[in-house]
């Protein structure tokens, strides 16, 4: 029998691969050294990861297909690249502090990071919903693993296993969905996919279902409501390193799902925006109403940071519906906007620990302004950028959001939009207000955070000014992405 | 009678509502697992089916049974080692009694 | 006649796929759910090889059959003993009864009313073995995911190590949920 073997370009995958063998090498470590130093750890992740960066950078973008159609190497899935493996590095910097606690597990805890980073970037890259599929289970089952990895909390095992129920419940929804999308179109391809669907471009009842199973698996990942029940007790429950990468990479891949599946303009769904974008419209809408009103209610740091980040999505979900390039944009802009506020705003709650306690409420910040002022004021830049301040990248980020639902004359959506917006600056000036005019309410100190986790709050606050005031820096590699589509 | 696509379909459908009882249902975690993977395999029918009836027989369903069947191979090895875990620490799997989180 | 046993055939496998997945959602003991599964999953494998899908249903057998039952049931048996006490039926059973009811009912006209390119058993080309054509499709299309769900497998295995992992330090490599 004669076998194709169809080209085997490695070399457009060498990003993965390089990450892969970081992964594999900071678990060996373990094995061959006795008593791996934490440092080293996070040396070698950060080492393999600015590789894999400046790797991905170099690459050449192509719309051809590798791997017999597979995957694609486009600059999107090129620029996402990189905001992955900048937010991984952020997380493994953030995680080291964490660790202190638990050092023996931190090689494991730094490999599964990667892993789940390496899941999201072949999710930026599927063309086909097979990688996209297998992309989705390598990020979510880390992910299930690291909510449950620190043992002395009870609240990481509870959140452990609801994750993981509700995950492979989704896993369930999306799989079947898939199934009733590859019935009708006969193939698995989202090219080929795209092209049957607009050549004949009305639903049969069986395609809606699909895609509304697909949308719902997807939601859940994502936590759009109504689907977003697991969320407050996962990201309460998981070690915070752990939540920052489930809050950011977890849904920023989620929405690069979505995107490469729905609105791509030539692939996949795109001709049957008819059908999907009401269903979008409604699920933003409920988002950023329960997110914003969830998270006023909220004492607990991690929990009004989950609210948030499920209104969030809502904002993110909003400008998905618009279904246009100023939509797609604005949706990429902010998912790198909400990657540095978000594992920033994490990172201090790491930071933030007094000796043997962790930082869980909001009041726990108190006073932290006088004995930790630079902490303080990059949380204070986390949060008004998170509120969308003028002058920090979350402004001009909800800016382009809000633009392109205006655009897509959706009024009311954009209007429910800015509403939530302004009812979210009580939640997040509440917390500054603890940090600069409430006193401690204890007199123990705060613990001294490591190098590596001031840089990594130190990356996200300069970063998230620098895109504020010079939002060019990214946007014209954004549009560099969607203007060839 | 002959059996046709929708045959399957429907049995595939049957199947895919009762796992989602079970896992609507049911509060223990490994009865909700259970009703998980009869999704899974209500999916895993859908595709074989379809894939049998398509006049051109590629058999990329059948290849994207075999991925699901792998991925629920490695979920389950992360959920017995998840539900082991946690029954240690709350002497049950029951989902209303594992909650020691403020709302 | 000639049709008749197969058809014969297949409302025997879906009979028992069904039934059997019934039992698993109403019986009140999670044991005798965790068995039940069992003819679930065999009814499935044979049914795949009715479809002619050789591979997928050894598959089912040996990782559904002989694998993920066996955890289950490794799930049930550490943490059965509470189990025991019938599970009481709540409002959450009458709604889910509603709810699948609904669902159903909403589905089942949408997979009747698709147009199939092909209608009927009849008309369909006689079933080869698909083992070797699967086997090349994985070594040559599907290469890439293939190697991911290999990694997706490392993973698991490393992740049931690190949940797994008590508090003692002293256990290295003692990993017993990784023989799947």
């Amino acid at each position: 029998m004669q076998i194709q073997v169809p080209e085997i370009s490695l070399w457009q995958v060498l990003p993965e691969l390089i990450v892969l063998a970081t992964a594999v090498g900071v678990l060996a470590s373990d094995l061959f050294v006795k008593s791996v130093q934490r440092v080293n750890v996070t040396l070698t992740a950060t080492l393999g990861l600015l590789i894999a960066f400046f790797t991905a950078r170099s690459l050449e973008a192509s719309a051809t297909p590798i791997f017999a159609g597979m995957v694609v190497r486009d600059s999107l899935s090129i620029l996402l690249d990189q905001i992955f493996l900048a937010g991984a590095m952020l997380v493994t910097w953030i995680g080291h502090e964490y660790a202190r606690r638990n050092p023996r597990q931190f090689p494991e805890f730094t490999a599964l990071v990667l892993f789940a980073t390496i899941g999201m970037m072949v999710i930026a890259m599927s063309a086909d919903l097979i990688p996209l599929f297998v992309g989705i289970e390598l990020l979510s089952l880390p992910l299930f693993v690291l909510a449950g990895s620190d043992k002395d909390r009870l609240a990481s095992g509870e959140a452990s296993l609801k994750y993981f129920l509700l995950g492979a419940f989704s896993t369930g929804f999306l799989v079947y969905g898939i199934a009733f999308i590859f019935g009708v179109t006969r193939t698995t391809n989202l090219t080929v996919i795209g092209q049957s669907l607009a050549a004949h471009a009305e639903a049969t009842p069986l395609l809606v279902l699909g895609f509304a199973l697909l949308l719902v698996g997807l939601g859940f990942k994502i936590s759009l409501a109504p689907f977003h029940m697991w969320a407050p007790d996962v990201y309460q429950g998981a070690p915070t390193p752990a939540t920052a990468w489930i809050a950011t990479g977890s849904k920023i891949a989620g929405f690069v799902a979505l995107m490469r599946v729905f609105t791509l303009p030539d692939v996949s769904f795109a001709a049957l925006s008819d059908y999907w974008t009401p269903g979008i419209w409604w699920l933003a809408l409920i988002t950023m109403i329960i997110g914003n009103a969830g998270a006023l209610m909220q004492s607990d740091l991690k929990r009004m940071l989950a609210y948030s980040s499920i209104a969030h999505g809502g904002y993110l979900a909003m400008a998905f519906t618009s279904g246009t390039r100023i939509g797609a944009e604005a949706t990429l802009f902010y998912m790198a906007a909400y990657l540095l506020m978000t594992v920033g705003a994490f990172g201090v709650a790491i930071a933030a620990s007094r000796s043997g306690q962790e930082c869980e409420k909001i009041a726990d910040l108190s006073g932290l302004a006088r004995q930790r002022p630079w902490l303080a004021f990059a949380m204070s830049i986390f949060m008004l950028s998170l509120a969308g301040m003028p002058g920090t990248a979350g402004f001009v980020g909800k800016l382009w959001l809000f633009g392109a639902a205006v655009q897509a004359q959706y009024y009311s959506l954009a209007l429910i939009g800015v509403l939530t917006t302004l009812l979210s600056f009580y939640y997040y000036l509440r917390v500054i207000v603890y940090m600069y005019v409430h006193e401690p309410d204890d007199r123990l100190l705060f613990n001294r955070y490591s190098f590596s986790n001031g840089l990594a709050l130190t990356v996200c606050a300069v970063g998230l000014v620098g895109l504020g005031v010079f939002p060019n820096l990214l946007w014209s590699t954004i549009r560099l992405c969607t203007g060839a589509v | 009678m002959t059996i046709g696509i929708e045959h399957y379909l429907v049995v595939s459908l049957v199947l895919f509502l009762l796992g989602l009882f079970i896992v609507v249902t049911h509060r223990n975690g490994v009865r909700i697992l259970m009703g998980v993977e009869l999704i899974l395999n209500s999916a895993n029918l859908n595709f074989v089916a379809f894939n049998r009836y398509m006049p051109d027989s590629a058999l990329s369903g059948n290849v994207f049974a075999i991925f699901v069947i792998i991925l629920a191979a490695a979920e389950a090895v992360v959920a017995l080692a998840i539900v082991l875990a946690v029954y240690q620490q709350f002497s049950t799997i029951h989902m209303d009694e594992i909650s020691n989180m403020k709302h | 006649m000639d049709a008749l046993l197969p058809s014969l055939l297949f409302y025997a496998f879906a009979g028992v796929i069904l039934g059997s997945a019934a039992f698993t959602a109403f019986a009140r003991d999670i044991v005798h759910a965790a068995f039940s599964l069992l003819f679930t999953f065999f009814g499935l494998a044979c049914l795949y090889l009715y479809l002619g899908a050789d591979f997928v249903g050894l598959s089912q057998v040996v990782i559904y059959v002989g694998g993920i039952l066996v955890l289950l049931l490794f799930g049930v048996m550490f943490t059965g003993h509470q189990t025991q006490e019938t599970e009481k039926r709540t409002v959450n059973f009458y709604w889910g009864l509603a709810l699948i009811a609904l669902l159903g009912a909403g589905m089942v006209p949408a997979l009747l009313k698709a147009p199939w390119a092909v209608k009927s058993a009849a008309e369909l080309p006689e079933a080869k073995s698909t083992i070797s054509s699967i086997a090349t499709l994985l070594m040559t299309d599907y290469l890439l995911p293939f190697e991911i769900a290999s990694l997706l497998l490392l993973m698991a295995l490393i992740g049931a190590v690190v949940i797994a992992r008590g508090e003692t330090k002293t256990d290295e490599g003692e990993s017993p949920e990784t023989s799947a």
